[in-house]
């Protein structure tokens, strides 16, 4: 069937649509991380003070002693919290008392997914909206709106792409990219629902966007068939499960990134040192949250990341006619795998949680952009008709 | 290997507050809390201990992703011999050294196979006594309340005017209805949730085991075969038939399942860019007593016969050659299978060999010893040997010549065919005994015709020969194609498709479901009411425990209702201060 040029057309002009509005939708978080610090800084300024305190005591009273009162500060900083009504003294609470001395609250019996903000951002709760003014907050609504608006031209694109080719619109480099983008911006919007991190938009969509101008550009391909090998259903299971586990690993490796920034801040105030770049890295979430956040989406995708691996197997086998074969494509897949599955094995060891964890799952990263796209460039194998 | 997440979140949990957690588990006791024991028996046990532990586990995966990328860098002789033969043209001191670590054949290097068995045994060590736990654990009741609640990370309390047994029951109920194991032991509730991350964690990793075992037998009892069929011809499934066949170590040849498969025709399309569309070999494929089907072999569509399957993997141009005498009679005729150069253009090259002309020519021999020439027999008749004629062709589809490169081809379907032909004489050797492939020629003891490069260029089909020695030419009359099958028997796939399944169920296990305790005691206070506490503890990725914690506190506060105007009650108990809210 011949290529439908209109559809073509409609699917580039959408694409291009998209990354100028995610393009603006980076300016919108860009400035509200830049102008919304001012808020959070607050908070940090006091976590900073912990820290140092904690680290002063470490070195007069030993570490277990700067332990039990970095504790302490933190569940009396709880205890004073705005939210509590059942401070000592005050009219005694009808119904359960926690080890905080809160209460129940409406949204404790019918809990949210996710963590409060307070939680995320480890100091007691408080009205995080009134130190942010409204200019800032309105910016960061309306780059998520941007984001929204340029999620669904670039879902257009890939629609039309589709139609335009007759076929999954995930046959080649440039579709594979886009399909990444797509699926890491998709994310992004899936966690914004649970974790308030609107806050880190311009860190997951300027990769996004850079991304996106590459795939439009250097990796772009007309809308096309694809050879022989490739017509099978199993191209719409294997690639879909394979970009959706690359997309989301992305938006775990950029909170990795963003993690190991923040971690290092938090040691050299530890040591006492007055780190660079400071105020960057207090507007930052605590390091705790982002480790937290890029194992949970890291968790996430390893299982994806494992079914596109057997998906690709079971469609090797009979395209093919054997299900491993040691290909390079096969070769990168099985080590970015045992680079992951090194990765939730740190995570559960000590003396490996943190930061070393952090580093091999950037390393697993880097062998997926390798399997990706290396193997494709430099080295010669049965998935080379991939293009490029 | 230790392999699951909950130890270390444990272990790290007491490390960064109090101890009490690890008192609470039912994991194995850290190994250096055992006491060491002298001798030899000591030893093993300490290094059984060293290999077990996921230390070593993560080390022996770092070295098996280290140990995989020299496989996909260098070429591999699985994959593409020929690619290693090049390398070691181009790098012969490398190539050599390369060879001698097994670089080119990483996967089945006997390094490579250390690492993932030492992997292995570290894996079994671990999943076995921790299956044995889990089986425990999940028999058992969940495990008792600590004294002290308020050393647990979270814990709550109110007053009820419900006696303690009935409150304590009430709690049971309303946990059971949140899927709780939970237990009754007077007014005391114990409660267990999430075993699923235990069963999907050793799920996963027995899963990993037996698809090792299933890839195993695979390799050993399975084979695989491959044929250049023309079309025309037919292929019985028979270690013989195969042009290469390669049968696991305990394959019997035997047993290879019986079928039949004749090639009447193949079909390539390709688009105006030379890209490949559709391949189609039509063939009649019948198994041993059964009818003849007709069936269109595609690429992802194999023939399934039994458990082994054939696979068209490939395919290429046949160029029907004849060699003809000074009187005009052919005295070779075949169909020659043409190798693909380039798999995009498909220029091609063919290998004729036609040792048998019928005609003789005057050869010379020399004494090895002596170093005399002799030119005749004993009885003075002339020294001769049988003419042989060998060829290369190079075919292109869509032919083209470049001043650099000569014949090129640029569109991989038959529209300008032309071939070049190299001719040479002498001794082929193929009666020497020494096996030969029919697709190459060894051409160091053969002479080569020199044939004017206008006359070397043929047209297939146009009648104009080539003029060979001794009035004989070659002619290349048709044009044909042929299909390269691959016959795959892998009898554990299924095994390695089911383990496969489990790895992924057992992984969402693994990952997904979080594993909680929660403890509930009711004490009568003294005053006519009873004291509520409730403790938590999160065995694994504890982060949203807090959260959950405060929901099920709620339901049970629902359950179990809340005193209107409590007394003087366990909410005045002094908080602990050690504890932290533990996130």
């Amino acid at each position: 069937m011949p290529v439908d040029v209109g559809f073509a057309h409609a699917s580039d002009r959408l694409l291009f649509a998209a990354v100028l509005v995610y393009a603006l939708a980076v300016l919108g978080y860009a400035f509200a991380f830049a102008f919304g610090r001012a808020g959070r800084a607050a908070i940090r300024a006091e976590q900073d003070a912990a820290l140092r305190t904690e680290a002063a005591l470490r070195r007069t009273a030993g570490p277990a002693a700067a332990r039990a009162a970095a504790a302490q500060s933190r569940v009396l900083v709880g205890a004073g919290a705005p939210f509590d009504t059942a401070g000592p003294g005050s009219a005694e609470p009808a119904g359960p008392v926690f080890a905080d001395g809160s209460t129940l609250t409406a949204q404790d019996v019918r809990p949210r997914r996710g963590p409060s903000r307070s939680e995320w951002d480890g100091g007691p709760p408080r009205a995080q909206s009134a130190s942010t003014s409204a200019a800032v907050r309105r910016t960061a609504q309306l780059a998520v709106v941007l984001t929204l608006i340029g999620w669904a031209l670039h879902v257009g694109s890939v629609i039309c792409r589709g139609f335009a080719a007759h076929r999954a619109p995930w046959g080649n480099m440039y579709e594979f990219s886009s399909m990444i983008a797509l699926i890491a911006v998709t994310a992004y919007l899936a966690l914004m629902v649970r974790y308030p991190v609107r806050d880190l938009g311009v860190f997951v969509m300027i990769p996004v966007v850079a991304y996106l101008g590459v795939a439009g550009t250097v990796l772009y391909v007309p809308a096309g068939p694809l050879v022989p090998a490739l017509h099978s259903y199993w191209i719409v299971i294997h690639v879909l499960a394979a970009t959706s586990a690359t997309g989301i690993f992305v938006v775990s490796a950029v909170a990795n990134v963003l993690f190991l920034v923040r971690d290092r801040h938090d040691r050299l105030i530890l040591r006492g040192a007055e780190p660079r770049f400071t105020r960057f890295a207090r507007a930052l979430p605590p390091a705790q949250s982002l480790d937290t956040l890029s194992y949970r989406v890291c968790a996430f995708a390893f299982p994806i990341w494992t079914f596109a691996i057997i998906a690709g197997a079971i469609w090797a086998e009979s395209a093919w006619g054997r299900y491993w074969g040691w290909d390079p494509k096969e070769t990168w897949s099985f080590i970015t795998w045992v680079v992951f599955a090194c990765y939730l094995h740190a995570r559960a060891t000590v003396g490996w949680r943190g930061r070393r964890a952090a580093y091999l799952a950037l390393i697993g990263f880097t062998c997926f952009l390798f399997d990706f796209y290396g193997v494709n460039m430099w080295i010669s194998g049965l998935h080379s008709y991939a293009g490029l | 290997m230790s392999i699951d997440t909950d130890r270390s979140e444990e272990q790290a949990g007491a490390e960064l507050s109090a101890e009490s957690s690890s008192q609470l588990s039912t994991q194995p006791e850290p190994v250096g809390a055992r006491p060491p024991r002298p001798g030899p028996i000591g030893l093993a046990l300490r290094f059984w201990r060293q290999l077990t532990s996921m230390r070593t586990a993560l080390l022996l995966l770092v070295l098996l992703a280290l140990a995989s990328i020299p496989g996909s860098l260098l070429p591999q002789r699985s994959n593409s011999p020929s690619r290693v033969a090049e390398y070691f043209v181009k790098h012969p001191h490398l190539a050599k050294i390369f060879d001698r670590l097994s670089l080119f054949d990483t996967f089945h290097a006997p390094w490579f196979a250390a690492i993932y068995a030492v992997l292995f045994i570290s894996l079994i060590g671990c999943v076995v006594p921790r299956s044995r736990m889990h089986a425990r654990a999940m028999l058992r009741r969940p495990p008792g309340a600590p004294s002290r609640f308020t050393r647990l990370p979270q814990s709550a309390t109110w007053t009820t005017d419900l006696p303690a047994e009935q409150a304590a029951a009430l709690a049971r109920a309303s946990l059971r209805r949140k899927r709780f194991r939970a237990h009754l032991d007077g007014s005391t509730v114990s409660a267990e949730k999430g075993y699923l991350r235990e069963t999907g964690n050793l799920l996963f990793h027995a899963a990993l085991l037996v698809l090792l075992v299933g890839v195993g037998i695979g390799s050993l009892f399975g084979y695989t075969g491959q044929i250049l069929l023309q079309q025309g011809e037919s292929f019985v499934n028979a270690p013989s038939s195969y042009d290469a066949y390669k049968p696991g170590a305990l394959t019997s040849g035997g047993s290879l399942s019986p079928f039949r498969v004749k090639l009447d025709e193949f079909k390539a399309t390709y688009e105006s860019d030379g890209a490949a569309k559709t391949f189609d070999a039509y063939v009649q494929a019948a198994k041993a007593g059964g009818s003849t089907r007709p069936v269109d072999l595609r690429v992802n569509h194999p023939i399934t016969f039994g458990h082994a399957k054939v696979y068209l993997i490939g395919h290429g141009y046949t160029l029907h050659v004849v060699i003809r005498n000074a009187a005009g009679q052919a005295k070779f005729e075949g169909d020659v299978a043409c190798i693909p150069q380039n798999l995009t253009t498909y220029l091609s090259s063919c290998v004729v060999k036609a040792p048998d002309t019928g005609a003789t020519v005057p050869t010379s021999y020399t004494d090895p010893k002596t170093g005399k020439v002799y030119t005749t027999n004993a009885d003075g008749s002339p020294l001769t040997e049988p003419l042989q004629f060998a060829a290369l062709l190079n075919f292109a589809p869509t032919a083209a010549f470049s001043p650099t490169m000569g014949l090129v081809s640029t569109y991989p379907a038959v529209t300008l065919p032309r071939v070049v032909v190299g001719a040479f004489t002498g001794d082929l050797g193929l009666d020497n005994g020494n096996p030969q492939s029919v697709y190459s020629l060894d051409t160091t003891n053969l002479k080569p015709i020199a044939i004017p490069a206008a006359d070397s260029v043929i047209t297939p089909g146009s009648g104009r020969a080539v003029p060979l020695t001794d009035g004989f030419t070659l002619d290349v009359t048709g044009v044909s194609q042929y299909a390269t099958l691959q016959v795959k028997d892998d009898p554990a796939k299924g095994l390695v498709l089911i383990a496969a399944a489990l790895i992924v169920i057992g992984l969402l296990g693994s990952l997904r479901v979080r594993r909680r305790r929660l403890w509930l005691r009711a004490t009568p206070d003294g005053t006519g009411r009873t004291l509520v506490e409730v403790g938590g503890l999160s065995r694994s990725d504890s982060d949203d425990f807090a959260r959950e914690f405060r929901g099920l506190v709620g339901r049970l506060a629902g359950a179990v209702p809340p005193a209107a105007r409590p007394g003087s009650t366990g909410a005045e108990e002094p908080q602990d201060p050690e504890v932290p809210d533990a996130r």
